[in-house]
């Protein structure tokens, strides 16, 4: 597994290489957690980064394929032709390394716009509010998810901007739109909370995971809702309310 | 520590882009009761096997092909569909020339059937309704507009196969409902309709809308004559058991493909679920034959099954040329069309076979959108240059994939448009060549819980039995006997039924063509690769990636 400044190093490069293209690409996922958490870095925090996650506002895929090809990133080529209107794949040469990247937008459990605007926010990575919903959008949290969730509500507060910081009222006009992803983030926000507790932090960190999440939950809820939404809300949990996202063979 | 639980999720997964209502759509779409359906019932009207009997019991006999197909998608959940499995269970050679015979070049043939259901089901109609009989009638009956409406449909369907799977669903989806609610309102007329009001209204409005051959007489008499003059005897129910199963080479023209999005559930969510795939495909061939059943019994109540069959007689005796004399009815006789008789209100004529025309519009992609996949998945295999598996970068559209298919396909709309060497007879084989490639998958899933034991016992199809025999080894056998009795008839045509046997040079021609040219592929494709190092045997032992 590579050092972190090297993997760090490599995202700048891929980052880089699509904006000579024209192109926006910003990387999610774990490894944006560490770059903007240094609470990742946390003994019970701490995690590998098997992979890299981006997100591409362009349908330029081609584009995006023939700059990493300069990296020695090689498609899947039957992947790519079946899923390329929202998803790539590459690895690199060695086959250690595998690069996700979502097209346009960003569905998985629930969708989350992603747009050139808000991802030129930030240089390297998404911006916090999109980092965040795309990490408690995940219905089948697992071990690493909760970790990553804890390292940036630990190191940001909810806010009115995106200056270091999750853009609460962005956060809270998506939920307020979307009855799953607000019963999904409200789950996830209470597992997060549970979870904290486990491990071994100091008890003022478990206590500003705690607050900020409280912070988050209770502008969410009071926040207008729209028709649609309160239609949804009265069936509740009865129809299920997100996508599971199944894995695939890769070859 | 709450009761919260963690998951072992391993990596970043991927949503399918189809949910199983998707693909329930795309299968009920794909036996289309009002495009296929009344198209090849018209054809019928000189069998002697109750129609509706025909349809219930083909219907059943069909459920086990729907069996073969979940069971084949859910141990090998692979775009491509009969291509993979056959060429992993047979070999490579068999799977390829069967593969892209059943779901490539033979849907060159199905171009002008698909432009022929547009033009009498959506051109016609609406002019007529329109007040411009004189281009209704240049639709109706004339070649070049028959051609015309051929490269309209083929511009349309590659709009929306570029559209990408996702939103080719909902295109579909919007079809469906509309469609939906257009046959119910043809129900609601039907059910609350008069004979006596359909026969006033037929005999008032077809003339002054698309013209008679009825000579100033009344319509809905001539039309009677005419059909008995062509022999048209098809009965609704009843029949010899003999007769109803003579009617079933004919009938799964319509309803043979509930298996149709087959080649696609490599993108459908849950596609290794066994009952979600029978739900999917065999809750279409229900829905639909129910449907059927019920267009039946209303056609029956109110326009007289004995008007309809005679009008359908009429029509294809003209069209065939077995007669010089003109159908009274100067269009095909569509029954939405022959329903909205029933209304003097061209507004509501006009909105109600729009919203049937839907019924076409969901469906048309059926044609070349499952092929794909298997010009795909051959692609990857490398039997095909691995450039007909490429997407314009923007557009996505499947440029290479769609020549192949549309270049050969207008050829042949011309071929069959203007009956060039006979190709107006070669309707069925359109349903024959398909078969034969069914029968490929079926006899590989009878085998595939001997031959791929390891794979068969860890899919979730292991655990369905029949006294101790896997479920899908009898439904695979149960289906054999009903395509062997499908390609007896066909072929050997005993009775002179359906006119693509041994004894139609052109079809046989055509056939042998086709096989011919699959074969020539792969063995190029064989030498060709092997001269590079690449051993097609050994890519046909593994199973695909996703």
């Amino acid at each position: 597994m590579a050092a972190l400044p090297e993997v760090q190093s490599a995202v700048q490069h891929i980052v880089e290489l699509a904006a000579e293209q024209g192109m926006v690409l910003r990387l999610l996922g774990g490894l944006a957690v560490r770059l903007h958490s240094p609470s990742a870095n946390h003994r019970s925090l701490a995690r590998q980064y098997a992979d890299f996650d981006f997100v591409l506002a362009d349908r330029r895929t081609d584009r995006l394929a023939a700059a990493v090809a300069k990296l020695g990133y090689v498609p899947n080529q039957s992947f790519n032709l079946l899923n390329g209107d929202r998803r790539l794949l590459f690895y690199d040469e060695r086959g250690e390394r595998q690069m996700d990247v979502f097209v346009n937008e960003f569905h998985m459990c629930h969708s989350i716009p992603i747009t050139a605007d808000r991802l030129a926010l930030e240089p390297v990575t998404v911006p916090l509010a999109e980092l965040l919903l795309t990490k408690m959008q995940i219905v089948q949290l697992n071990e690493k998810d909760v970790r990553d969730l804890c390292a940036l509500v630990l190191d940001h507060s909810f806010g009115d901007g995106d200056d270091d910081m999750f853009n609460l009222p962005y956060i809270t006009s998506l939920c307020a739109r979307d009855w799953g992803l607000w019963k999904t983030i409200t789950i996830n926000a209470q597992k997060v909370r549970d979870f904290a507790d486990a491990y071994d932090l100091e008890g003022g960190q478990k206590l500003t995971i705690t607050e900020r999440l409280d912070v988050l939950r209770n502008t969410l809820d009071a926040a207008p809702k729209s028709l649609k939404w309160k239609a949804r809300d009265r069936i509740g949990e009865r129809v299920q309310w997100y996508d599971l996202p199944e894995e695939v063979q890769r070859g | 520590m709450s009761s919260s639980t963690l998951f072992l999720r391993k990596a970043t997964g991927l949503v399918r882009s189809w949910s199983v209502f998707d693909a329930f759509v795309y299968a009920f779409f794909s036996i289309n009761l009002i495009t296929l359906g009344l198209y090849i019932f018209s054809q019928m009207y000189y069998l002697e096997g109750g129609l509706l009997t025909t349809a219930v019991v083909s219907g059943i006999i069909i459920l086990t092909q729907v069996v073969v197909y979940a069971g084949l998608i859910a141990v090998m959940p692979r775009a491509g569909g009969d291509y993979v499995w056959q060429s992993r269970i047979l070999g490579g050679g068999i799977g390829f020339v069967l593969a892209v015979t059943g779901w490539w070049f033979i849907l060159w043939l199905w171009t002008p059937l698909y432009s022929d259901m547009l033009r009498h089901e959506f051109f016609v109609p609406l002019l007529g309704i329109l007040g411009m009989q004189g281009a209704a009638d240049y639709f109706a009956w004339n070649p070049n507009a028959w051609f015309i409406v051929s490269v309209i449909m083929i511009g349309y369907i590659t709009v929306i196969i570029a559209l990408g799977m996702r939103s080719y669903a909902r295109v579909q989806k919007v079809c469906f409902w509309v469609g939906l609610a257009g046959l119910a309102i043809v129900f609601l007329f039907l059910l609350f309709g008069s004979h006596d009001a359909f026969r006033a209204g037929l005999d008032a409005r077809a003339p002054e809308m698309f013209g008679s051959g009825a000579a100033g007489g009344s319509v809905y008499e001539a039309t009677l004559a005419a059909g008995e003059e062509a022999g048209a005897v098809l009965p609704m129910t009843g029949g010899s058991l003999a007769a109803v199963f003579l009617a079933m080479p004919y009938i799964v023209f319509f309803n043979l493909w509930p298996n149709w999005g087959a080649t696609l559930y490599g993108e459908v969510k849950g596609a290794d679920d066994f009952k979600r795939n029978m739900l999917g495909m065999g809750g279409a061939l229900v829905a639909t034959t129910v449907l059927a059943v019920v267009f039946f019994l209303l056609i029956n109540k109110t326009i007289t099954w004995d008007f309809y069959t005679n009008a359908n007689g009429a029509y294809w005796n003209y069209r065939w040329g077995f007669t010089d004399q003109a159908p009274p009815l100067n269009f095909w006789p569509y029954p939405a069309m022959l329903t909205m008789f029933l209304t003097s209100s061209r507004i509501v004529q006009f909105v109600v076979i729009l919203a049937m025309s839907m019924w076409f519009f969901g469906w048309a992609g059926t044609i070349f959108l499952s092929s794909t996949r298997v010009i795909f998945a051959a692609a990857f295999d490398r039997v095909l240059p691995e450039a007909v598996a490429t997407v314009h970068p923007r557009t996505r559209t499947p440029i290479w994939a769609m020549v192949l298919m549309v270049v050969p396909g207008l050829i042949v709309s011309i071929l069959y448009v203007w009956d060039i060497a006979n190709f107006q007879s070669l309707t069925l084989m359109s349903t024959l060549v398909i078969a034969i490639t069914y029968l490929g998958s079926t006899i590989s899933a009878i085998i595939l819980p001997y031959t791929k034991k390891e794979m068969y016992e860890a899919s979730p199809i292991a655990k369905y039995k029949i006294l101790g025999l896997p479920l899908i080894s009898v439904a695979g056998v149960i289906f054999l006997a009903f395509l062997l009795f499908l390609l007896y008839q066909w072929l050997i045509d005993p009775n002179g039924l359906y006119g693509i046997g041994l004894t139609n040079t052109s079809s046989m021609v055509f056939m042998l063509a086709m096989y011919g040219i699959a074969l020539v592929i792969y063995v190029f494709a064989r030498y060709y690769r092997r001269s590079r190092g690449v051993s097609l045997d050994m890519l046909y032992k593994e199973i695909p990636a996703e």
